[in-house]
């Protein structure tokens, strides 16, 4: 029989690894997905969803039981996902300085263009390129929310239980990530590109 | 119902988050306005046209680099260091507890002092006998103790 979420941190708690071992299978994936589609790279995505579980390990005992374990894992795969792009920010803030060219000149433009970036591969058209820039360009809080809502398909309230904010926080968060959205592809609309 | 309120009901509605009389109200203001039908148009068709997320799933040594990386976490975390902190940081902070401990020892020290001095009161005869200089009196003429004597002071 298979034990419920609240014995096995319980048990991982104590260091049973056979117990961290069930709640990595039944939550691996989950927490992969989350992952990846915040910072859009299966390769580095893996190694976050490993992060994930190495810290659930090792901050067991100091879990209080308030919320459920699934949105405890939720809640530190978000938060490692949004580090990872805030340093992969700035690190591609230090790289727009450009780099030298054999002839002399500089490169501004370094980033391999959105449709020769390997992941973007399996996307069908031009318009879905388009959507999946614009959530990209959301601030993170609104990106969180939005991937919560409409690839995880959480409900305000569970969305709201993993975020930590209340309910309208959580309304307010999406009308805005919406009308972001909207700025975004708007000019596109307007030029019949979308 | 007015247009902003309006347009904050269409994110919950295309979101499935209401339903009952207030979605019947926002459907018969959209019914009315032009400018909030063709906001609501934009985001069902934006919602509807989200591109299509692949699942992954976790390639087979997921677990066994989970488990590496929690041995190669307790091999790396020193005994001495266990707030995991940086070397710089822990210098900073050893540096300002040792200006905060000697500014703190010398208003100590010093209020000490300035408490006995003005408390006690130690005359010149009682600190001469508390040092022993009463033996420098003693020192016969034209001895080196007295040549000593006269370079410093005078006498």
């Amino acid at each position: 029989m298979q034990e419920t979420d609240e014995i096995l941190i319980k048990k991982i708690a104590t260091g049973d690894e056979i117990a961290f071992e069930e709640m990595v299978l039944r939550y691996q994936n989950k927490v992969l997905n989350l992952i990846y589609r915040h910072i859009n790279s299966s390769s580095e995505a893996e190694e976050i969803a490993q992060d994930v579980f190495v810290k659930v390990w090792s901050q067991a005992k100091s879990f209080k039981g308030n919320s459920k374990l699934s949105t405890w894992l939720y809640r530190i795969a978000i938060n490692l996902s949004i580090n990872h792009l805030r340093k992969k920010k700035l690190k591609t803030v230090s790289l727009d300085k450009g780099i030298f060219l054999p002839d002399g000149k500089i490169k501004k433009d370094i980033a391999a263009p959105i449709d020769l970036q390997p992941d973007f591969a399996m996307a069908k058209n031009r318009q879905a390129l388009l959507i999946k820039n614009a959530v990209d360009s959301l601030p993170p809080t609104q990106k969180t929310a939005f991937i919560l809502s409409k690839y995880e398909n959480h409900s305000y309230a569970r969305i709201s239980e993993i975020m930590n904010l209340s309910i309208p926080a959580i309304e307010s968060l999406l009308f805005r990530a919406k009308q972001n959205l909207k700025k975004f592809l708007l000019p596109f609309r307007e030029k019949g590109e979308l | 119902m007015r247009c902003q309120k309006a347009k904050k009901m269409i994110s919950l509605y295309i979101d499935s988050e209401m339903r009952g009389v207030a979605a019947e109200d926002l459907l018969v203001h959209i019914n009315a306005c032009a400018k909030c039908r063709k906001e609501m148009e934009f985001m069902s068709e934006t919602m509807k046209n989200l591109p299509v997320s692949q699942t992954l799933r976790v390639s087979p040594y997921f677990f066994a680099g989970v488990r590496e990386k929690i041995i190669q976490g307790k091999k790396e975390s020193p005994v001495f260091f266990p707030l995991n902190l940086k070397p710089a940081f822990l210098g900073i902070s050893l540096f300002s507890i040792i200006i905060i401990f000697s500014a703190l020892t010398g208003i100590f020290l010093g209020e000490t002092y300035w408490t006995q001095a003005t408390n006690s009161e130690l005359s010149l005869e009682e600190a001469k006998s508390s040092f022993n200089l009463g033996v420098f009196e003693d020192i016969p003429d034209g001895s080196l103790g007295d040549f000593h004597n006269e370079i410093l002071g005078g006498a």
